[in-house]
């Protein structure tokens, strides 16, 4: 995939306004590893510090080990494709995906092409759970709709899939796949981890692009 | 250049979002497995086994099948093995490896995290290893000293 | 996005029939069902020259067939 940047917008919590960011098509080794290196030990301080206060195994959030220069093996396929957001001189939140490989498996899509988001994540600091005042606020929709805008052009109408890390309380990874994304999930469709399936048909990505919910 | 429109968009979903935990992918570790223990005993060893396994096959010049067919496991587990993050080798499988790379086997298995290790010893030769070695498609010198650096922890039995 | 080009494509009767089939069944246009093609062809392309094979699975039977190239 080749690189390019596109300059788009996020919000801004502490100015409470929307400021530009990098959105890059494409990234590159050394972007992957300063991520990474930025939010692992967030990452992992955070989730120790909540099990520590009292928080429940269970209720902890499962990308504890979670790492992103494992996947570099796959940059210049052509079959997978990355993204990240950029602002402030941080990577905001990352996103992989495959364009082949994976068809649509909601009844009245099933068979049809989609795109397939293998991974998804946005920076600790900018997650409630984790921060009590979030950083950047609509990363992970906007990476959401780098997907649905990919899906389009490649001709798969929008149509995007991924099997969500477990949560349905407000603010937990199914919630938002549900309620501001749009997607339907499929329970028939869990993966061996028993992870949720999420499926964003033709019109509900028209929906969410134009920027309303179900 | 931003338009309009895009802002209102990404406002109005900003407050949707709300600062939710926006994750997809496979989970890999469970943290209990990882902060209930120590965490980067586990992080490293998954780390380790990968990298391992790969510059061993690397070291040895073969390829994946070529290599999947003399240690005798199966072709997609070794790829599995190499390229998937969340994936956990069976034990039969790590149990031909370690017949194949003249290695200690409960080793191989606690780096695999199929078994606890038992001194930290091991586990700070595992952090170490990770840390040397990176995603490759052939070996550097310092991952080659590296690599004969951990065989030697792994066969000492 | 990346700038595109375009080009003219002849096809026989029994190809035009095969795209049209392909792209009505994955509600896709005849172009993208193409370039999926053409992504497809070079992934394969790059594997078989790096030494690989390519095989496909009967998931029931657990046979494994080799699918040769020429």
């Amino acid at each position: 995939m080749s690189q390019e940047s596109i300059t788009i917008g996020l919000y801004d919590y502490q100015k409470q306004a929307v400021v530009d960011a990098l959105l890059h098509v494409g990234l590159s080794e050394e972007q992957i590893r300063a991520a990474q290196s930025d939010w692992e030990p967030i990452r992992k301080g955070a989730i120790e510090r909540l099990h520590k206060e009292g928080v429940p195994l269970d209720s902890l959030p499962k990308h504890w080990g979670w790492d992103w220069t494992r996947k570099v093996s796959r940059l210049g396929s052509k079959v997978f494709g990355f993204y990240g957001i950029e602002c402030d001189g941080k990577m905001q939140g990352m996103l992989e995906v495959a364009k082949e490989g994976y068809l649509a498996k909601l009844p009245s899509q099933k068979g049809k092409p989609l795109i397939y988001v293998r991974y998804i994540e946005t920076a600790p600091w900018n997650l409630k759970l984790l921060e009590p005042i979030p950083r950047f606020g609509g990363v992970g929709a906007r990476l959401i709709r780098s997907a649905v805008e990919l899906s389009l052009e490649e001709g798969c109408k929008g149509r995007v899939g991924l099997h969500s890390l477990p949560g349905d309380n407000k603010g937990e990874p199914e919630w938002f796949y549900r309620n501001t994304c749009n997607m339907e999930s499929l329970e028939a469709e869990r993966d061996g981890e028993g992870l949720l399936y999420f499926e964003l048909t033709p019109e509900k990505a028209t929906e969410f692009l134009s920027g309303e919910t179900s | 250049m931003r338009t309009l429109e895009e802002d209102r968009w990404i406002k109005r979903k900003a407050e949707e979002e709300d600062g939710a935990f926006v994750a997809a992918g496979h989970i890999g570790f469970s943290p209990m497995e990882t902060v209930a223990g120590s965490s980067s005993d586990v992080v490293a060893a998954r780390v380790s086994f990968a990298r391992f396994i790969q510059l061993a096959r690397l070291t040895l010049k073969l390829s994946k099948e070529q290599f999947a067919v003399k240690a005798r496991v199966p072709l997609e587990e070794l790829v599995c093995i190499e390229e998937d993050d969340a994936y956990t080798p069976s034990l039969r499988t790590v149990h031909y490896l370690a017949q194949f790379l003249k290695v200690s086997h409960p080793k191989l298995l606690t780096l695999a995290g199929l078994a606890r290790a038992k001194d930290a010893g091991f586990n700070d030769a595992a952090v170490k290893f990770a840390a040397k070695s990176e995603p490759i498609r052939k070996l550097t010198r310092e991952e080659q000293d590296a690599f004969n650096e951990f065989v030697k922890v792994l066969s000492d039995r | 996005m990346a700038d595109k080009r375009t080009m003219t494509l002849n096809l026989t009767d029994d190809e035009m029939t095969s795209l049209e089939a392909l792209s009505n069944r994955y509600d896709m246009t005849k172009t993208a069902v193409i370039r999926k093609a053409l992504r497809m062809y070079q992934v394969i392309d790059e594997r078989l020259q790096r030494g690989d094979k390519l095989f496909l699975e009967d998931e029931i039977e657990k046979k494994k067939s080799e699918l040769l190239l020429l």
